[in-house]
């Protein structure tokens, strides 16, 4: 009896492993019939704010051997301005551009946003992948991405193995990368008044090791799930060198950079360069769900994230595509985030916190936040296997501070064809 | 200890994931583009991972979650 019921329990804990367990066993994609290629623009502007457009165009390949090749290069081009870290005043605030060459001023009531922002950023992405026997994958890619003021290059190499018949996949995936931070005007001294300008010159360093692991699992002819686990680690410069955090007064007001024993640049000028921890530990699960109604297909997306900042996030994300007229289809998508913001974190600080922090950062991205994304993607597909789509969608942050306020515009133009 | 445990889960996990699943010719539906996950929506994955990784505090899970730009 009591083996019985030990018997259920193993089972019933293991069918709801599985319940939580992801995907497998994908379709396999046909051998050798030429390239493929996905290309599209990405056009995302921010009400006030950052520009983006960004062509992209990758090339994939299986071989005879059933070993596949994916090549991407990306460009994406920055202009606009970005919110500086100092809070939304009623009193005029000053600032130097990131140079140090130029002040700027915020009028009361405005976000402070320094507007000499403008980058190109270039990426390039190679992953091969190869069978070993009928039931094991090896995979290794590298990534390289330059901007001006950041370099970064990356390695991966991962495992996968098929069970069940090709209903379970794992997948055990590892990830190095090196990145050099080169600040325009040099490496600010953080916690320093800004208008001192200490500066070191130079390069920072930050590493980013990642683990992955995941489960594919087909729950039934309808219906495959995904669930990964990645453990990320950063060691090294985490800062961002071009915000800083505004110094107040007893009454929340800018405090001037005198009074704190700094250079006087004008109003409104007692602001700190940030300080971030130099390290970083990420957990994240994510589970994702396709389940295919005969003619319409439902993915559920959840990720749970937890960090050793302090940061505890939550993403769902949730697309519906409805194929009609034989070659069309749309596909509406939702997306919800919220964030918990990190132990660092503050709006601003008096000059007796300025005294005794170790790190600070008033960057919103580092705060309380609740993002919405709505958007509907429309394609129209042809029997060579081309497909166009659009897509447009919605992108609105906010958060405790007026700088978490966003809007933005996404919107794609995508073009897929075989050579 | 934690691993053993872990490894112990995973085991009976894919133990469990046996009653699951399909025959090779039931997988009409899965064959599908659209049910291939991490392809079946092209790039837009890629684009919408590298937005918010530079909008929010939160990165990875469904790939690696590097870095890969400073994203002021």
């Amino acid at each position: 009896m009591k083996k019985t019921q030990t018997k259920q329990i193993s089972a019933g804990l293991a069918a709801a492993t599985c319940a939580l367990l992801g995907n497998s066993a994908q379709a396999a994609p046909a051998a050798d019939d030429g390239w493929k290629f996905d290309s599209a623009v990405l056009y995302y502007s921010e009400q006030d704010r950052v520009t983006a457009v960004e062509p992209v165009i990758q090339g994939q390949r299986t071989f005879k051997d059933d070993s596949e090749l994916k090549l991407k290069l990306t460009v994406d081009s920055l202009t606009g301005a970005s919110h500086n870290g100092a809070i939304t005043s009623d009193k005029p605030q000053t600032f130097t551009s990131p140079s140090g060459n130029e002040t700027y001023t915020t009028n009361p009531g405005e976000v402070p946003l320094d507007d000499s922002f403008h980058d190109t950023r270039t990426a390039a992405n190679v992953q091969y992948t190869r069978p070993i026997n009928r039931l094991w994958r090896w995979t290794a890619g590298l990534n390289f991405s330059n901007e001006y003021d950041f370099t970064s290059l990356g390695l991966n190499a991962g495992v996968m193995r098929d069970f069940n018949d090709k209903n379970s996949t794992l997948t055990f995936a590892l990830s190095h990368e090196a990145d050099t931070i080169d600040p325009v005007g040099g490496v600010p001294v953080g916690l320093s008044i800004q208008s001192d300008q200490q500066k070191t010159d130079g390069s920072e360093d930050r590493s980013v090791d990642d683990v992955l692991v995941g489960l594919t699992q087909v729950i039934n002819r309808r219906w495959i799930m995904q669930l990964n686990y990645n453990l990320s680690v950063t060691d090294g410069y985490n800062t961002d060198p071009y915000k800083v955090v505004t110094v107040v007064d007893a009454n929340g007001d800018p405090l001037e950079a005198e009074a704190l024993g700094g250079t006087n640049i004008g109003p409104g000028d007692g602001q700190v360069f940030e300080l971030r921890p130099d390290s970083r530990t990420k957990h994240a699960l994510y589970w994702e769900n396709r389940y295919h109604f005969s003619r319409d297909v439902l993915a559920v997306g959840y990720r749970f994230m937890t960090d050793d900042w302090g940061i505890n996030s939550h993403t769902l994300d949730v697309k519906y595509r409805i194929p009609f007229g034989q070659t069309w289809y749309v596909q509406p998508h939702v997306r919800w985030y919220q964030q918990s913001e990190a132990d660092f974190y503050r709006e601003s600080i008096t000059q007796a916190e300025l005294a005794t922090t170790k790190e600070v950062s008033a960057d919103y991205r580092l705060g309380k936040l609740t993002d919405m994304t709505y958007g509907v993607k429309l394609a129209k597909q042809w029997q060579s296997g081309q497909e166009l789509s659009f897509r447009v969608e919605s992108f609105q942050q906010s958060g405790d501070s007026d700088a978490a306020d966003l809007d933005a515009v996404i919107a794609q133009v995508g073009y897929t064809f075989y050579w | 200890m934690i691993k053993i445990i872990t490894a112990a889960l995973l085991l009976v996990g894919l133990a469990g994931c046996q009653n699951l699943g399909v025959q090779p010719w039931q997988r009409d539906l899965l064959a599908q583009p659209a049910m291939t996950i991490g392809e079946a929506d092209g790039l837009d994955d890629a684009f919408d991972d590298h937005i918010y990784f530079s909008k929010e505090a939160s990165s990875g899970g469904r790939g690696f979650g590097g870095g890969g730009c400073g994203c002021n």
